[in-house]
């Protein structure tokens, strides 16, 4: 598990910050079902989408953050030869990033803020709790993958000492 | 000898020029354009700069926040575990 830390953590950096532009990207830009404040700030003016736009902005920003400490955490491990390059625990990574983001974000700013919904008009709906299910099924597959990339390590320890 | 007065000129001041070259540009064609003086962008400046700018930045930021200290804590967890796993090796 050691080994395959740096790893798993700079999946999981770059899961939330793929998690994140998924967000953006899909639900705020394409369509539109929601935006940052809208709750707060109803985008029924292009004024208030106007202002909605710039928030959006502030937090693409902090994706695009979490998305630079993933790659530098990626870059750094990179260096260390002692990492073990397992696809499934960096998958398992980017799966359980992208479900901690969706889990968080979801319960925080849908439901405990309620600063925006999945679906603005509907309000708190079977949408934002389908966010929240997302988040748990992301997260179980990424410990899933992490786990059994785990075991093929110890397979193939076992088979070398052999 | 161009590519050397090129490098001359700082990072800031290519920026800043970049940046003055965009506000002359757009401000001439764009009403929404957050950085131009037209009354709309004003306006949109008011708003997000308003009295409520901390709350709302900080309503932002915290599942960033509230996501960092978790993989903090999983970090931590982790190198809990791995320290375990050596002291039974030992």
């Amino acid at each position: 598990m050691n080994r395959k830390k740096p790893l798993i953590m700079a999946g999981i950096f770059l899961g939330i910050g793929m998690g994140g532009f998924v967000d953006g990207i899909v639900f705020h830009q394409i369509l539109q079902l929601h935006n940052m404040l809208s709750a707060k700030v109803p985008v029924n003016t292009l004024v208030n989408a106007e202002i909605n736009m710039v928030w959006d902005g502030i937090f693409h920003a902090l994706t695009w953050i979490m998305t630079a400490i993933g790659v530098y955490l990626l870059w750094e491990a990179g260096k260390n030869r002692d990492i073990s390059w397992s696809g499934k625990a960096f998958w398992g990574g980017l799966w359980l990033g992208w479900g901690l983001f969706n889990l968080v974000e979801g319960i925080i700013d849908h439901h405990i803020l309620g600063i925006h919904h999945v679906v603005e008009r509907f309000g708190v709906s079977i949408y934002d709790y389908s966010f929240l299910g997302s988040g748990i099924l992301f997260i179980i597959l990424g410990i899933k993958l992490i786990s059994s990339g785990r075991r093929d390590t110890i397979n193939a320890n076992s088979t070398i000492n052999k | 000898m161009l590519g050397h007065k090129f490098r001359k000129i700082s990072f800031t001041k290519l920026i800043s020029s970049i940046m003055y070259l965009f506000i002359i540009i757009f401000s001439k064609v764009s009403l929404a354009c957050t950085i131009c003086h037209t009354p709309r962008a004003d306006y949109v400046r008011a708003m997000v700069f308003g009295d409520d700018f901390c709350i709302n930045l900080i309503l932002i930021a915290l599942p960033f926040l509230v996501l960092s200290i978790l993989i903090g804590l999983l970090y931590l967890i982790f190198n809990s575990k791995a320290l375990n796993n050596n002291t039974k090796e030992l």
